[in-house]
């Protein structure tokens, strides 16, 4: 298969939509087994017997028209039949349903993972809503023809079955009926194609739509404020008219190849009536073996058309394969539908706690000429060192965009580096992966929180009973506001914590980082929010507590209290000292005067 | 729905047409086909045998094009519906007082707008042409075997009756459940939108294992709730197709009897097992896709629960229209509480004189940031009365209010889309003026460092958080705000910058009301008057210098306890 001009993928490695399934199949067996046998298997081939019945029947009554014995027996089998087709509908629907939705949990929970593993502060493509409709619509269409894979098996038994029964009847009427519908099929890969193409537009644009409506939500506090309600649905007008113009061609183009497949048996019987006349006349043929005919050339075109269908939807699941693994870019591709255990049933385990170990105790960190650089714009920072020492306080301070936060996160993996390494005590180490509690906590510039009680928030799973939850938050100072809370720590802090004020919400995110008691504290301009009474009492625990800290700040108290301060200017040091030696460093100077001058500073 | 759908009447019109087209020719193949079966048993012209092969094909044929047809017209026009509905709930979503937005997850309302109206564009793109396609049929078949023979006629028909009375009554079976489903389905949507938001908080605190196990804790629920509920609608598909098998059992039954009597054709009895075959489509089909009635139901009715959530802030029924100029403000007794808290405000009383600037101060949580909200009425005070330019704000219109009176938090929202409609929030807006505004904020080196300019799609993350507060500024220029409350809007800059934006700041608040809040008191150095905040108290208002002079004020005491911390 060709992919199209302008699709940028052609070079990553993919995985194989087959490859895919059988992952999935793997990794839940039974659950696959049972839905393929009822909702694959018997749903083609179950259809097949009622028309023999009604073949029987005619043929019966053409030669004897009587309600007799046979014939009511026939009517009763036939209502029988019906009946179990029901239950075994039944069975279908449920067993389908629970493999699609195992499945996508397995989709869902490798992907998390996976982005849970990238850099964290770039972990997503695009906007959040994107990533959702990918979670959502491409997982769903993988999921979809996983579950479906074997109704191939069970169109291509039905078409077997219905192939004998009418070989049976004419050979030659159904050599020649074949023809159209390997036609159909033909037909149906010509498209194939266009129907790709038209489905990546689509979820192209439906996962657009999704990042307006995710945009428009998380910032309805800007639009409100900016009065700039009725412009924002305009804005979402232009994505749902770009939607509906991808979903018309989408349909046009699919729904024109399914409805040939099942209709080119139809024509094809048009075609043979005039055969069918001369045989009905001459007794080759009885008025059983037509209703046979008719009903399983139908039968056999829906089936192609199926398969017609089944092919669209595999090469749609081929797109989402690729539109998946983008989200895990560093990975292999077959991650997404890796086997793992998804807890259908049973305990769900607890998360397993951080273990200490000797190595863990920090006695130096060092940086050594780490570069990291966002995309075009060579913003970022360049050539970077640094040394942290056990129980010192690095404050790292500049101005706006001159990297503070970009080398905080390069330091602890949250960004793709170009450059450079990073030591735990003279080791080199993956910081991404184990610069992580117990060795480092982090507590970031806008921190997020979760729909959950405060308590719930700090922990995130950590082993913490109250009260060293209690005395983190203390640490934190912010014992004040638990006070007032209506709940104290079990207080519900709303969507992404926003019950709380933005103050909190950043010494909430200390306290989480506390309460891990990790080596080596990172915090992203903690007091911010703060005021100055607040402020001095956090900078005095932080003094009593010890331990060693890197921190972004341009907090005179954060100076202050530093062993070594780094100002950066354009992505590199421009000075760096101890607070007494960096006195008359203009930057420095600035902020100890406390008064943002009239003058331009640089 | 149908005042939705009364808009497109020309589409549903012509859907109409063509739906009806495709019961015509459903009924006319069976009919063709049992002409000839009688014929070539008889003894027919072979002119005759051929023309019926070649209306069979025709018939064959057009039903392609009225099927392709039909599923077009209902597609477009259930996307038509959808989109306008998704418009007007968005439109809803967004006018909802913040209290609301405070406890509703962004995940939760795009699965709403998303999800449950996607599911009512199923149920028109696809259920009601079905069903409609299906009725006909139906009534169709049921007047040709009137047609045939009226005993046939009257059993098929009280038979019918029957099923479909009791396959209605089993239709609320699975509602309840569906509801339960796509609940869950939405805590667990929310969840991962709340999750990928937080990548930077989860990993490196060493959370992604119970993040992880989170999800799949939520993700079990909803599969479980999801099988309860598909099991209950199953259970309409084995009552359909029973009463489906009996009718087939006995409509042939009764043409067998009529032709024991010779009444009958065997031409006729092939009919009666094609058009009784039909009546499993409305069976089947209705059986099939009642799930997606009921998901669609319970989708509908949860759009209903959000359309009937009223904002709280009640929009007055003649709107006063602000005067131009700076406006005065006035907070008169204010108490205020969140959702029956602790009291946030006590009894504040406070006139600022147009064109005045004011700094507010106070510890965190003293109730500054509340003075915004209530300000421009995202939410209204329990007592008391705020009023601006002398109009209480309850009788301004708040689009109108939000207009004139401007609040810049720390919190600036990016969105994905061109720098343009940043900045300008989605409204059309002269490009010289956006360009000379980012100017002044001093966002004209980032603009011309932007490749594709204005048009560019803006990166959220292309920003630092300081010059996503300058943005901010930039989008508060554009208006032309009598009243600016600036809520630790530069807290994020280090003073350098701030120093810098103090010519956008001056602009900013030149010839209008103003009031400051800043924890840092450097910033309120050029206020004329402050007022500070304790437990929700106002304990001091006055000019800045006499409080800043006299030692025994509660502001002397902050800016020496500020000093010291600078000098430290």
């Amino acid at each position: 298969m060709t992919v199209p001009a302008g699709d940028q993928q052609t070079d990553a490695p993919r995985q194989s939509v087959a490859g895919a399934v059988w992952s999935l199949i793997k990794a839940h067996k039974g659950l696959w087994l049972t839905s393929s046998l009822t909702a694959s298997v018997l749903y083609y081939v179950w259809p097949l017997i009622p028309g023999l019945l009604i073949a029987a029947l005619l043929d019966r009554l053409a030669v004897t028209p009587v309600l007799d014995g046979p014939v009511t027996r026939l009517l009763l089998i036939l209502a029988g039949v019906y009946a179990m087709r029901g239950i075994t509908l039944m069975v279908a629907s449920v067993a389908e349903n629970a493999c699609l939705h195992s499945a996508a949990t397995i989709v869902r929970r490798n992907l998390l993972a996976g982005i849970l593993r990238r850099p964290a502060a770039r972990a997503l493509p695009d906007a959040v809503g994107d990533t959702l409709s990918r979670l959502n619509n491409d997982q769903m269409q993988v999921s979809m023809v996983h579950t479906w894979i074997a109704d191939p098996i069970g169109q291509i038994l039905s078409l077997c079955f219905a192939l004998a029964v009418l070989a049976r009847t004419d050979l030659f009427l159904t050599l020649v009926v074949a023809v159209p519908v390997v036609i159909a099929a033909a037909a149906a890969h010509a498209v194939a194609e266009r129907v790709q193409t038209a489905r990546e537009v689509l979820q192209r644009e439906l996962g657009r739509r999704t990042g307006v409506l995710g945009d428009l939500f998380g910032g309805v506090a800007s639009i409100q404020l900016g009065g700039a309600k009725s412009a924002a649905v305009k804005h979402l007008d232009r994505a749902n008219e770009r939607v509906r113009k991808a979903v018309l061609r989408d349909i046009l183009i699919g729904e024109s190849v399914q409805t040939f497949g099942n209709h080119v048996g139809e024509m094809g019987t048009a075609l043979l009536l005039f055969l069918i006349a001369g045989r009905l006349r001459a007794g080759t043929l009885s008025v059983g073996d037509l209703a046979i005919f008719v009903s399983y050339v139908g039968r056999l075109s829906s089936v192609a058309g199926m398969a017609g269908w089944f092919g669209t939807q595999f090469r749609r699941a081929r797109v989402s394969l690729v539109r998946l693994a983008e989200l895990v870019p560093e990975e292999d591709p077959a991650v997404a539908t890796r086997p793992v255990a998804i807890h259908l049933r049973g305990e769900i385990p607890e998360a397993a706690p951080p273990v200490r170990s000797d190595g863990d105790r920090l006695e130096r960190l060092e940086v050594r000429g780490l570069t990291c650089l966002h995309g075009e714009t060579s913003s970022g920072i360049r050539d970077l060192d640094l040394t942290i020492s056990r129980g010192t306080v690095t404050v790292v301070t500049g101005e706006v965009g001159v990297g503070k936060t970009t080398l905080l996160r390069a330091v602890l993996g949250l960004l793709p580096v170009q450059r450079g390494e990073v030591m735990w005590n003279g080791t080199p180490v993956t910081p991404a992966e184990e610069l992580v509690p117990p060795k480092v906590g982090y507590s970031p510039q806008v921190p997020r929180c979760f729909t959950a009680s405060l308590a719930e928030n700090i922990r995130l799973g950590h082993p913490a009973d109250d009260s060293e939850i209690r005395s983190a938050l203390h640490a934190a100072v912010m014992e004040d506001d638990l006070a007032l809370l209506s709940d104290g720590l079990l207080t519900e802090i709303g969507p992404r914590g926003l019950r709380l004020s933005g103050g909190q919400l950043l010494r909430t995110a200390a306290a989480r980082m506390f309460v891990r008691r990790p080596e080596l504290m990172v915090v992203d301009d903690l007091s911010s929010g703060l005021d100055v009474d607040t402020e001095a009492e956090l900078w005095r625990r932080l003094r009593a507590a010890g331990g060693t800290w890197l921190i972004v700040s341009h907090r005179p108290a954060a100076l202050a209290l530093a062993d070594q301060i780094l100002v950066l200017d354009d992505g590199v040091v421009a000075a760096r000292g101890k607070p007494e030696d960096l006195a008359s460093h203009p930057f420095i100077a600035h902020i100890r005067s406390g008064a943002p001058a009239k003058e331009t500073v640089g | 729905m149908w005042q939705y759908l009364r808009v497109h009447r020309g589409l549903v019109a012509l859907l109409g047409v063509f739906l009806g087209a495709g019961l015509g020719l459903s009924l006319a193949g069976p009919l063709l086909l049992r002409r000839f079966i009688d014929m070539s048993l008889g003894a027919a012209p072979t002119g005759s045998l051929l023309g019926i092969s070649l209306a069979f094909l025709a018939v064959a044929v057009a039903t392609q094009g009225v099927m392709i047809a039909v599923t077009w017209l209902a597609t477009d026009l259930s996307s038509r519906t959808t989109n306008r509905l998704r418009s007007e709930l968005t439109d809803h979503i967004l006018g909802l007082d913040m209290s609301f937005h405070r406890r509703t997850p962004p995940g939760e309302l795009i699965e709403r707008v998303d999800g449950d109206v996607g599911q009512l564009g199923v149920l028109l793109s696809s259920f009601l042409p079905n069903m409609i396609q299906e009725a006909l049929l139906l009534a169709g078949v049921l007047v040709l075997l009137w047609g045939i023979d009226p005993r046939l006629g009257i059993v098929l028909t009280a038979y019918a009756l029957v099923a479909l009375f009791t396959l209605s009554r089993l239709r609320h079976l699975g509602v309840d459940a569906w509801e339960q489903t796509r609940e869950a389905h939405a805590q667990n949507t929310a969840y991962q939108e709340e999750l990928l938001g937080a990548t930077e908080d989860v990993r490196p605190n060493g959370a992604s294992e119970y993040a992880i196990l989170r999800f799949v804790a939520l993700a079990r629920r909803y599969f479980w709730a999801a099988a309860r509920a598909t099991a209950l609608s199953g259970t309409t598909t084995v009552v359909g197709l029973t009463f489906f098998g009996i009718s087939q059992a006995v409509a042939l039954g009764l043409g067998a009897w009529l032709m024991a009597r010779g009444e009958t054709t065997i031409g006729t009895i092939y009919l009666l097992s094609q058009y009784t075959a039909y009546l499993s489509g409305p069976i089947d089909g209705f059986t099939y896709r009642v799930r997606y009635l009921q998901q669609a139901s319970a989708a509908l009715n949860r759009i209903a629960q959000l359309t009937t959530i009223r904002s709280a802030i009640e929009e007055p029924a003649e709107p006063v229209v602000l005067p131009a100029g700076p406006l005065a403000v006035d907070f008169d007794s204010l108490s205020f509480a969140y959702d029956d808290g602790e009291p946030v405000l006590r009894d504040v009383t406070l006139h600022l004189a147009p064109g005045r600037t004011l700094g507010l101060v106070g510890r965190t949580g003293s109730g500054k940031t509340t003075f915004g909200r209530l300000l421009v009425r995202q939410y209204d005070a329990s007592s008391g009365e705020v009023r601006v330019g002398e109009v209480p704000v309850r009788r301004t219109r708040s689009d109108d209010l939000r207009d004139r009176v401007a609040v810049v938090t720390q919190e600036v929202q990016l969105f994905t889309a061109t720098v343009r409609e940043n900045v300008a929030l989605f409204r059309d807006m002269d490009d010289d003026r956006l360009i000379a505004v980012l100017g002044e904020v001093g966002l004209g080196p980032w603009l011309a460092a932007q490749p594709e300019g204005l048009d560019g799609e803006l990166d959220p993350r292309s920003l630092s958080a300081g010059e996503a507060q300058l943005l901010a500024f930039a989008r508060t220029l554009l208006r032309d705000p009598g009243v600016v409350l600036l809520d630790e809007a530069s807290a994020r800059l280090d003073p350098a910058t701030e120093a810098r934006l103090q010519v956008a700041v001056d602009r900013l608040l030149a010839g209008r009301t103003a009031i400051v809040i800043a924890h840092r008191l450097s910033t309120l150095d050029r206020v004329d008057e402050i007022a500070v905040l304790e437990d929700g108290r106002l304990v001091e208002h006055g000019s800045r210098e006499e409080l800043a002079a006299n030692p025994d004020s509660a502001f002397s005491r902050l800016l020496s306890l500020y000093r010291n911390e600078v000098l430290a």
